[in-house]
């Protein structure tokens, strides 16, 4: 049917819109248990009221009837019916998972599918339990708790929605009042009104229908339906739009109040009283409340002029396009280099300068352009403060969690991919750090303990420190661990440095928690953590101090756009070794090389570092030249340094970071692709999985 | 709905534009509406560690491609590139992918009748890329089922 045609066009509009007022919603709702406001209801009531309201319009009735319920429980407690509780918190918190579910579900274009009668029947109870039991008397979750039961008087509630279609109004735009009267023969009565819904929700914001949007799908109404709804668009383009409607026998259109109420100006208009709070009939009380609303005026969303949304690919796009024009820009130089090189005059001086403007304003350009992609790190950080809660409940534990740096900005490639990684280590901390508040004070601690998530830039990239005061690791039992698990033998355990036998947290395999628990400590996980991180190109590291903590600390590059590289020839074949992995280059000769253990090393400035030649990590068996000399590269994995035996250096240069194709598959040793200043293709070498594989 | 069934089945019926391309002594022939263009042998970087029959990638106007070399993959003798070399830039399931054949020689439009479907002695490896079998005056051309023959 064209209506679900049409629909489509929406729905990415509305999982925007509604990420965002779950993303308040949670929030707030945690917030709220701490500083119940007044102010912060009215925005939690709001975010849900508008969650209500674009899913009703999208026909997702699963999901309106859950954000109603919702709101009849919020509402409750906006009015100080009854206060809230750790009990209506969760319930209200496992609503919003379901509601998240079911974003996810529409996303895949499943629909609404999710069973929530139970969470319906939780929330119901909660009002029952206020003693103001809401009469759904047929049992439907969609049904809207009539006003009687309510205690509150019908009026109030149309005056309350009017005042917010005012106050948004005099910010965003003008309210219009739309009634039309469908033609006698109208065969699809539902795809009509739904194209005067959709008009009405493009141009602006839908406030109200009459009547509601599931009774129009349903085409549960006669013929005349009536529109609320603000737009910025003048009333004549507005009114070419709906013109444009067909099957239509009249209609009326005008600001809202113009058209008067349509019981006495179009006594014809039959307006069925549903008793729904959706329905903004106007009403002669509408007058007061508009006085009212001048008099209270509570900004709805708190945007700024100065910003405009972008959709994310176009960012994506414009970032690949200043990617191409970087390698032109180093293409271009070289050309002009290989010009001046074989010719002289006034016109190749002339081209260098160009060329070294454009060179200039190409980094710029590309520092703006990554400036825009930038994200707050709060965004990954704003799923924290719930994880921690709902895990310190469940534990029994009192954990305070402290965000520092939250403005600190990273490119939303990173962004997109630190979140679990993140997510794992605090739960770590959380289960396995800090410990039972009994067991804190025995040992002289305070009974709550501190988690704190931290964000900093330092130089060219991002730290990211996770620090609890809990326990801290027990390295005699990680050795033992180890030992048993068969990662190594009693002998080397004793050996052990403590930085060394920390590694072995990061093995897959060992888990010191004293029992598994169902929120980590199945000895997966903290391998995946450094292996994602790896992935990235950042690094993962950790300290501890027994009985006072532990700090995990991740240094992650700010984009993955873009990296400076090294450019080395290994059998004809350039590579490119991401510059920050790189900490010095030699120039060997045969004697420098020593064996140990049947493995090359060199000694440099008395540490002895093992050396890999580049062609056996690729597998290539090209003959290599015979010569004397030779150089490599030194590369270094937090503490760990190795030589990286290469044919030659090229130089070092910008490159922008291409993903290998999907036909390619993973290729150890390869992290991407990228394009060189001359046009060929150079493959960029992954450094830290080549140590990590040499190590393991 | 059983409009568009009746269109499908009158585009594999009528004619059909095909790109035909010569590997060894053999004509092998794809749908032109796959072919997304048709560009020289130029400089392709090896990747270590893949199939055999994976070159390598090449760069296409700062995009970089993966390369399969046809021969290979259809277990023909391998032989230097010449002048008339080309890379086959193709849409597959994972995006664009360059296919090198000897050379491309024509663009030939079949009819209906002129298309056979794969005789049922054929039944070695490379059968499973095949399509259909077209007889054209003197000559038979395989048509490749492309997504076959470029699976990695």
């Amino acid at each position: 049917m064209s209506a679900e045609l049409d629909m489509s066009q929406y729905i990415d509009l509305f999982l925007q819109e509604g990420e965002e007022q779950i993303e308040i919603l949670e929030q707030e709702l945690l917030k709220l248990e701490g500083d119940p406001s007044n102010e912060r209801m009215q925005t939690i009531f709001r975010a849900a009221h508008t969650l209500k309201g674009s899913s009703r319009a999208m026909g997702f009735s699963n999901f309106a009837g859950l954000t109603h319920e919702m709101e009849n429980v919020l509402d409750q407690l906006r009015n100080h019916t009854f206060e809230v509780t750790t009990h209506i918190a969760n319930s209200l918190l496992a609503c919003i998972d379901k509601l998240a579910d079911m974003m996810d579900s529409i996303r895949n274009g499943e629909g609404d599918i999710a069973e929530c009668a139970d969470l319906v029947s939780t929330l119901q109870v909660i009002l029952a339990g206020s003693g103001e039991v809401a009469e759904n008397e047929s049992g439907s979750t969609v049904q809207a708790v009539s006003p009687q039961a309510n205690g509150v008087p019908f009026a109030t509630q149309i005056g309350e929605e009017l005042h917010e279609a005012l106050t948004a109004a005099k910010s965003e735009g003008t309210v219009y009042h739309l009634q039309m009267r469908l033609a006698d023969d109208c065969v699809m009565k539902f795809v009509r009104a739904f194209m005067a819904v959709s008009i009405a929700q493009e141009s602006g914001e839908l406030m109200a229908c009459h009547p509601d949007q599931e009774a129009l799908e349903e085409e549960a109404f006669e013929k005349d339906f009536e529109l609320v709804f603000m737009s910025e668009m003048s009333s004549e383009e507005l009114d070419a739009k709906f013109k444009g409607i067909g099957e239509v026998e009249d209609y009326a259109f005008g600001q809202w109040g113009d058209l008067g109420s349509p019981e006495t100006a179009q006594p014809e208009l039959k307006v069925v009283d549903g008793g729904s709070t959706d329905v903004v009939k106007p009403t002669p009380a509408s007058d007061d409340s508009k006085s009212s609303g001048a008099v209270a005026t509570v900004p709805r969303k708190s945007e700024s002029g100065q910003t405009v949304r972008v959709d994310v690919t176009r960012l994506d796009n414009l970032m690949n396009l200043v990617g191409e024009l970087v390698i032109d820009r180093t293409r271009i130089a070289q050309i002009g280099a290989e010009l001046a090189n074989r010719y002289s005059d006034q016109h190749i001086d002339e081209l260098g300068e160009t060329v070294s403007h454009i060179a200039r304003i190409t980094s710029d350009l590309q520092d703006q352009i990554m400036k825009a992609r930038m994200l707050p790190i709060e965004t990954v950080f704003n799923r924290f403060p719930r994880v921690v809660r709902d895990l310190a409940q469940k534990l029994g534990k009192d954990i305070k969690l402290d965000l520092v740096g939250g403005e600190t900005e990273l490119d939303r490639s990173v962004i997109e991919v630190i979140g679990d990684p993140l997510l794992h280590i605090l739960r770590n901390s959380i289960d396995h750090g800090v410990e039972m508040p009994e067991d804190r004070v025995k040992a002289g601690k305070s009974a709550q303990g501190t988690v704190t998530v931290s964000a900093r830039h330092q130089e060219n990239h991002i730290v990211i420190e996770i620090i609890d005061n809990g326990k801290g690791i027990d390295l005699d039992r990680v050795k033992r661990k180890a030992v048993e698990a068969g990662l190594t033998t009693a002998d080397n355990a004793a050996k052990m440095s403590d930085k060394e036998a920390l590694q072995f947290i990061f093995h897959s395999g060992l888990s010191t928690a004293v029992e598994v628990s169902e929120v980590s400590g199945r000895g997966v996980g903290m391998d995946i953590v450094r292996s994602n991180i790896q992935k990235l190109g950042g690094l993962i590291d950790l300290e501890t101090t027994l009985g006072e903590g532990t700090r995990f600390s991740l240094r992650l590059p700010l984009t993955l756009a873009i990296i400076r590289g090294l450019l080395v020839e290994v059998a004809k074949t350039v590579f490119v070794l991401p510059l920050g992995s790189v900490v010095e280059t030699l120039l060997l000769s045969k004697n420098d090389i020593q064996r140990i253990n049947q493995r090359e090393v060199v000694v440099i400035r008395g540490v002895t570092t093992p050396l890999v030649r580049m062609r056996d990590v690729f597998g290539i068996n090209a003959e290599q030249e015979q010569s004397d000399d030779f150089f490599v590269v030194i590369v270094g994995l937090a503490e760990q340094r190795m030589g990286l035996i290469v044919d030659r250096l090229v130089g070092e240069q910008e490159v922008v970071i291409k993903s290998l194709s999907r036909f390619c598959g993973d290729v150890s040793g390869v992290s991407g692709a990228t394009i060189l200043g001359d046009g060929n293709v150079a493959l960029i070498a992954d450094v830290n999985g080549i140590v990590s594989n040499d190590r393991g | 709905m059983e409009q568009e069934v009746f269109l499908e089945e009158e585009r594999v019926r009528d004619d059909q534009q095909t790109v035909v391309f010569r590997l060894a002594d053999e004509s092998y022939g794809i749908e032109i509406f796959r072919v997304s263009e048709i560009i020289r042998l130029r400089e392709i970087t090896p990747v270590p560690r893949t199939d055999s029959h994976v070159r390598g990638l090449v760069n296409l106007r700062g995009k970089t491609i993966p390369v399969i070399d046809l021969r290979t993959r259809f277990c023909l003798p391998f032989c230097d590139e010449t002048d008339s070399s080309r890379i086959i830039v193709v849409e597959s399931e994972s995006g664009l992918v360059g296919a090198v054949v000897d050379a491309v020689t024509e663009v030939l439009t079949l009819t209906g009748d002129q298309i056979e479907s794969t005789p049922a002695l054929v039944t070695d490896p490379n059968n499973q890329f095949v399509r259909a079998v077209a007889r054209t005056n003197d000559k038979l051309i395989t048509l490749l089922d492309l997504d076959h023959a470029l699976a990695a």
